[in-house]
């Protein structure tokens, strides 16, 4: 899911772009006086907003709450599988509209309370009445219930093929009934997970201070007793913190890994962990007759040096693409990545062909876009078209992309699961797709994944819908982004970017 | 006195009224944006307007405004729309970061002025010309540059100093010392360009008095005549140069915050801003015009004290 | 007009103003050629020349993290500042002039509400307030800028708002003897000339000031990607610190020097508009002399005081030195009292002032000699001339305000001024001058001790100034036209009080006046001055009675026909100031 209160500073766009799914992180250099004792000091580019279970975003945000709260599922590092978690098992009916998850025994609350089904149901219940991000992911949900202690049963309006992998995230967090009415909540919820919030080090916004709980049901999967979250929005700060240890985890520009001290630091690269991309918002061709061309669209998708990007703006961070399916996932097929080398002659002769030479669109510019825009425009030029960056500030993006004011719009969107990246990009009322474009082949296509509780049995549309919207260009895919990762000594960073952004992410070095 | 101080704190509260007020209109255009903000990238119809009515916003502006003081004469500036924080106690934490760097700042920026002000302004001649070149040295390289040598020799290469963070005073004095040496620095550089020439243009003028000629054809000695008398003098309009030094400071220290990540108030106010959140930036808004008044306040009776004549009886 | 003309050719002549100037017309320039001399757009990018190194071909100054070139950045960077600077100052100066007409001219009440406006605007913090209105500007850096004119239009309005009334209040005076025209052409034509000056200087500042703002804006990220701007450059060379450390010196010295050039061009124009301000000088140092061949000591002279050849010089604006007096020569015995006469500007004071060790650190003296009881006095420091202040040669100012600090109250002053001159108790300088005080004619000495100067009147602050000068029983009085700033009853009453003292005392006095008649009062003996000459000296009597000198015979004729009060000093005789 995209970023959403991004700081404005430019530097941190490509961290933050990786950002989007991985927080930084950062393990502690091992603490003389005890060996016992493991710190973890992350730096991420935005710090959290509320910790409140009704109101928890992906991304790097997870850090912290992720801490806090367990979540119901767990998305295994280097792999992306999901795991039991807090649910020892689950089980879909035969048309997916019920789910029965199995809740494992012997969880507490970090206030000495048993976790049971009764207080996962509750959380539910109250996330679904709640208006916030996450309602919307709950919106199939017909009701939860607690069957007995251990027990959970969801009951679904109609199968939704995105709520399994959706319980890894805020939409699986387990809050404490007792306490989610209590003010506390937003700030300093109480939770289940491994650790809580040491409000007395604490500075909000700024600096998040966890500390281990040792009754938590997984403790030998945290080795961290401390973990400190810290928002540093600027890379040079971010890299001078690293280097003057005062975190022992963050992302670094790869350019700068030379100048980081072999000795001390490991470095980590993550090969893809977000899809940058040029989305084509009016597909339809309403306001701008020549998007709904799909020689224009495939014109534009010609144009983009997706190389030269990846070289000279990503630093070689990442993996350039033809399509939006995660290379994680099992839908992305490396043989339609050759389908749009970079050929501004072939974009100019597939204009000029459709007769839309000259036009030039609005398209927002924002925290994300601002270091693409120029090399964009240029593609744009490149093939007789015009690109017209129109600012817009962070808490205007939004509405912005729905005002239908705009042809095009830069994004960087991290990892979810094949289904969400397809709903999101080619259903009518995906994110990515806000002027509703809809045709007899992506309704037929979603038709057959909406409704196919079988992953395996469903891929093939999955694939067709692919191949589809890459010959179609609904978007222009430009690269994977990656990032690379510089860890002190002691730290390990285990993920690759299947994972979610957690602790998890990080491990004790061998030494 | 205590009525004239009630009086200015009254204009200070009338205009808090009135800048909140123009403020909370001017924000009331973008609160659509903050809910589909805070619903994210698939909030449907339906949630806005539950948002909406939620949040209150539905309400007219006025209603909303109003509502905002009610809680605010209760000493309740609501909590951030992002965040759930309370406001009030956030923006006293960052104020309390932003102050413990301007403050120092000031008073050290404040020290070096006159003395090397009172330096150039009773050598003359090569002394003079040191110290005004000193003064264009602040104004040309940027504070920023200062900060990323000092940041880079002092922090990242001895490790003498944090590169980044801010430690509270009542946490560990030596710490928080270490916290904000780099940003102080950086701050009483550019302070001291401006007010050092601040206080030697004045001293330059008040020794060209003719009270100065007179104290001297009574033998009054030097010292007594540049310290007692010129620089007492000087020290009322350099007084008012340095509220707005003060108030400026903020500006300057939103950068320094951002470079340094400390949580103060100029960065807290930014993300704000940013974000649209609502709360928030009123909540700044208001300590922002509260402090303004207390500072000219201050200055006034300091002034006062200074300046018999603009004494009040 | 030839005012103006004046004003340019003096500002030509400065190197500060043409230097600065110089460099923003250049950097201009650069910008408005921006289009022929980069040849690539600032927006330009090139993949294969992310950070491409300074002298790569085509990228003078090599290229940006996004393959732009840095060069054309910079030169359109120029561009977005001077455009900040015209729109900021723009808004400042239209709603500032505009405001401070309405609020200087019209009633008390109108500038009550503008001056409560104004200070309303003023109490804003700048930065802060832009960025909270980000959500209402969208960032656009014209439309901030608009926003940050009408913040700055505060330091513009009082600037007109102060200049207007006084052109005002003069003009009162004057309507009422010149009636006809209007009184809004005379301040529209007065006001335009007067404000024109401090606008301009204002102007250079306010410039600097906007361009600020907006680099810190565009530095924070505030603002569209697409216009290339100084903090922007700043902001991207300091992501790519590490990797070119350059990208960021750039923008950075380019932006200081533009923001230097403004600050110390406006003070250029400052000196030339508004008088060039002093430069400091060493204080305790005495006053400058540069006597190569005095006159030779008379050994035993009688004389308290004896000036002989005495000549003051002053550098011109063109380097070239004028002398102030010439060969100036006068002698005071024991109690004598002499009166130094000459119009406004004929070097009286000059002299006054040489023999108390005060000349203005600009003046020296070229040649002569100044001996108080046998002692030469050219070329002593300023702490070998301290002993005798006070003590030996007292001093009565012309201006009984401008002489006591504000700061103190009037007794404190004085036991400062006693204790130096005598070394004597806190206590005992504080009855000696209380007793003073009440002989100096004040009804109520305890209360005048304890009352700050501007709480006296003109009279009762010159009977201090007399307590304060005489309180050391000096053997040589010199008062500068002590009564020439008082009323006239309070003039006789003055006028009684230091004859009476220098009876009392048996003091010499040196009384510096223009007015024949307060010779004729008080004094035995006459000196005679014009254009920095002694022309006359002799008995009052015989002076008065038959004067010998043409120049006093012109000044008596003036007096007796009572056309002239007070003359206009002799064209191009004296430097500014060097009659104070």
């Amino acid at each position: 899911m995209p970023h959403k209160y991004p700081r404005l500073r430019v530097v941190a766009l490509i961290a933050a772009a990786t950002a989007l799914a991985l927080g930084a992180c950062s393990t502690d250099t091992p603490n003389s006086t005890g060996a016992a004792t493991h710190a973890l000091a992350i730096a991420v580019v935005t710090p959290p907003n509320s910790l409140d279970p009704a109101q928890l975003a992906d991304g790097q945000q997870m850090y912290v709450w992720g801490s806090i709260l367990d979540t119901l599922l767990y998305k295994k590092v280097k792999t992306g599988d999901l795991k039991p978690n807090a649910a020892e098992s689950w089980q879909y009916n035969g048309d997916g509209t019920k789910l029965t998850l199995k809740i494992r025994k012997g969880m507490t609350f970090s206030t000495g309370t048993p976790v049971n089904a009764q207080a996962i149901a509750a959380t539910m219940q109250r996330t679904m009445a709640t208006p916030g991000v996450l309602q919307v992911k709950l919106a199939a949900v017909k009701s939860v219930t607690a069957v007995d202690d251990s027990t959970v049963l969801i009951e679904f309006k109609h199968f939704d093929p995105q709520f399994l992998p959706n319980l890894a995230g805020g939409a699986g967090a387990i809050g404490d009934p007792k306490t989610l009415a209590d003010k506390r909540t937003a700030t300093d919820p109480v939770g289940s997970g491994p650790y809580t919030l040491d409000t007395a080090a604490t500075v909000p916004g700024s600096k998040y201070v966890l500390k281990k709980r040792n009754d938590y049901w997984n403790a030998a999967a945290y080795p961290f007793t401390t973990v400190t979250v810290r928002a540093l929005p600027d890379p040079t700060a971010s890299f001078n913190a690293l280097q003057a240890g005062e975190i022992n985890a963050a992302t670094v520009n790869s350019q700068l890994v030379g100048k980081l001290d072999k000795s001390t630091f490991t470095i980590t690269k993550v090969d893809a962990q977000a899809i940058m991309f040029l989305d084509i918002l009016d597909r339809k061709g309403a306001k701008w007759p020549a998007l709904g061309d799909v020689r224009v669209r495939q014109a534009i998708n010609y144009a983009i040096d997706r190389e030269g990007i990846l070289k000279g703006i990503l630093q070689g961070n990442g993996k350039v693409t033809d399509q939006i399916f995660s290379p994680f996932g099992k839908v992305n097929d490396p043989a339609l990545d050759v389908t749009y080398p970079h050929d501004p002659a072939k974009g100019k002769a597939l204009v000029q062909e459709a007769g839309y030479a000259g036009t030039t669109f609005k398209i927002p510019s924002t925290f994300l876009s601002t270091s693409f825009e120029s090399s964009i425009s240029q593609a744009f030029k490149d093939i007789g078209l015009g690109l017209d960056w129109v600012s817009v500030p962070p808490q205007q993006t939004q509405s912005a992309l729905l005002s239908g004011q705009y042809g095009l719009s830069f994004q960087i969107l991290g990892f979810n699961n094949d289904a969400a990246d397809a709903a999101q990009h080619y259903a009518a009322d995906g994110y990515a797709n806000p002027q509703h474009y809809q045709d007899a082949t992506t309704d037929r296509l979603l038709k057959v994944i909406n409704t196919t509780v079988d992953f395996d049995k469903a891929l093939p549309a999955y694939q067709e819908l692919n191949a589809y919207a890459v010959k179609q260009a609904f978007e222009a895919p430009i690269v994977f982004t990656g990032s690379t990762w510089a860890t002190s000594k002691g730290v390990a960073m285990l993920d690759d970017g299947k994972g979610l952004s957690t602790t998890r992410q990080f491990g004790l070095a061998q030494q | 006195m205590l009525a004239y101080v009630l009086r200015r704190i009254g204009a200070g509260l009338v205009l808090a009224l009135l800048v909140t007020l123009v403020t909370f209109l001017m924000l009331s255009l973008s609160f659509g944006d903050v809910v589909r903000t805070l619903l994210g990238q698939s909030a449907t119809p339906e949630s806005v307007a539950a948002m909406t009515k939620q949040m209150g916003y539905d309400r007219p502006v006025l209603v909303q405004y109003g509502d905002w003081l009610l809680h605010l004469l209760r000493g309740d500036l609501g909590t951030s729309v992002y965040t759930s924080l309370p406001v009030g106690p956030s923006v006293v934490q960052r104020l309390a970061v932003t102050l413990s760097i301007i403050v120092p700042a000031l008073l050290i920026t404040v020290l070096l002025s006159i003395s090397l002000g009172v330096w150039a302004a009773t050598r003359g001649g090569v002394a003079d010309r040191i110290a005004q070149g000193l003064s264009l040295v602040g104004y040309i390289v940027p504070g920023l540059l200062i900060a990323i040598v000092l940041v880079y020799l002092l922090a990242v290469r001895a490790k003498l100093l944090p590169a980044t963070g801010y430690t509270p005073l009542s946490t560990d004095p030596a710490a928080w010392l270490h916290s904000i040496t780099i940003p102080v620095i950086v701050l009483v550089i550019g302070g001291v360009a401006n007010m050092a020439a601040q206080v030697r243009g004045r001293m330059i003028d008040e020794l060209r008095r003719d009270y100065v000629r007179t104290l001297r054809t009574r033998g009054v000695s030097t010292t007594s005549i540049v310290v007692r008398h010129a620089l007492r003098n000087a020290a009322g309009p350099a007084l008012t140069v340095l509220s707005l030094e003060f108030i400026q400071m903020f500006g300057s220290a939103l950068i320094i915050e951002n470079v340094f990540a400390l949580p103060g108030y100029g960065s807290y106010a930014f993300n704000a801003s940013l974000q649209g959140d609502i709360p928030v930036i009123m909540g700044i808004t208001v300590f922002g015009v509260l402090l303004v008044t207390v500072v000219n306040l201050g200055t006034d009776l300091a002034n006062g004290w200074l300046n018999p004549k603009a004494r009040l009886h | 007009m030839s005012t103006r003309t004046r004003t340019w050719r003096r500002l030509l002549r400065d190197p500060q103003a043409v230097v600065t100037a110089g460099i923003l017309l250049v950097i201009v320039a650069l910008g408005l050629l921006a289009p022929f001399l980069a040849q690539h757009g600032p927006n330009d990018s090139d993949l294969g020349m992310v950070n491409a190194p300074a002298g790569t071909p085509g990228y003078l100054l090599g290229a940006d993290e996004s393959g732009r070139d840095i060069f054309s950045r910079l030169l359109h960077s120029i561009n977005t500042s001077a455009v900040s600077a015209l729109i900021g100052t723009g808004v400042a100066l239209a709603v500032g002039v505009t405001a401070g007409l309405v609020g200087g001219y019209f009633g008390a009440r109108t500038r009550g509400a503008t001056e409560w406006l104004f200070n309303l605007v003023m109490t804003f913090p700048g930065l802060l307030l832009l960025i909270i209105l980000m959500p209402v500007t969208g960032g656009d850096y014209r439309f901030t800028m608009l926003i940050f004119g009408v913040l700055l239009s505060p330091g513009i309005y009082r600037i007109v708002r102060n200049l207007v009334l006084g052109v005002k209040n003069e003009l009162y005076v004057d309507a009422a003897r010149v009636s006809g025209l209007g009184n809004t052409r005379i301040l529209g034509r007065h006001v335009l000339s007067v404000v024109r000056g401090p606008i301009i200087i204002a102007t250079a500042f306010l410039m600097g000031a906007a361009i600020a703002t907006q680099s810190g804006l565009a530095f924070l990220g505030v603002g569209s990607k697409e216009i290339p701007s100084f903090g922007d450059m700043i902001s991207s060379g300091f992501r790519n610190l590490y990797l070119a450390p350059a990208q960021f010196l750039w923008p950075s010295l380019l932006l200081g020097l533009i923001t230097a050039s403004l600050v110390l061009l406006g003070n250029a124009l400052r000196d030339t508009l508004e008088g060039s301000r002093p430069k400091p000088a060493k204080v305790g140092q005495g006053q400058r002399t540069d006597v190569r061949t005095g006159p030779a000591p008379v050994a035993g002279t009688a004389a308290l005081l004896e000036i002989r050849d005495l000549t003051i010089a002053y550098p011109g604006p063109g380097g070239e030195s004028r002398e102030v007096v010439r060969g100036a020569a006068l002698r005071i015995d024991r109690g004598q009292t002499l009166g130094l006469v000459g119009e406004s500007g004929s070097g009286k004071t000059q002299t006054a002032f040489a023999v108390l060790g005060v000349l203005p650190a600009e003046a020296v003296i070229t040649r002569g000699s100044i001996v108080f009881e046998g002692r030469e006095l050219v070329g002593l420091t300023d702490g070998e001339m301290r002993p005798l202040r006070g003590k030996q040669i007292a001093y009565v100012p012309q201006e009984p305000m401008s002489n006591l600090d504000p700061s103190y109250k009037v007794g404190a002053q004085l036991v400062e001024g006693v204790r130096s001159a005598l070394g004597v108790s806190k206590q005992e300088a504080r009855t000696r001058v209380l007793a003073l005080l009440g002989r100096c004619g004040i009804a109520d000495p305890p209360r005048t001790f304890d009352s700050y100067p501007h709480q006296l009147s003109g009279g009762m602050a010159q009977r201090v100034l007399i307590a304060g000068a005489v309180a050391s029983r000096p053997k040589l009085l010199i008062a500068d036209e002590p009564t020439t700033a008082l009323d006239v009853t309070v003039q006789a009453e003055i006028l009684d009080l230091l004859r009476d003292l220098q009876a009392e005392l048996g003091m010499a006095v040196l009384l510096v006046t223009h007015n024949f008649g307060v010779v004729a009062d008080i004094c035995d003996h006459i000196a005679v001055m014009s254009r920095g000459e002694i022309v006359e000296t002799g008995d009052v009597q015989k002076v008065l009675n038959d004067p010998r000198h043409e120049y006093t015979r012109t000044l008596l004729d003036a007096i007796l026909d009572d056309t002239t009060v007070r003359t206009d000093p002799p064209p191009g005789a004296i430097t500014e100031g060097a009659d104070r």
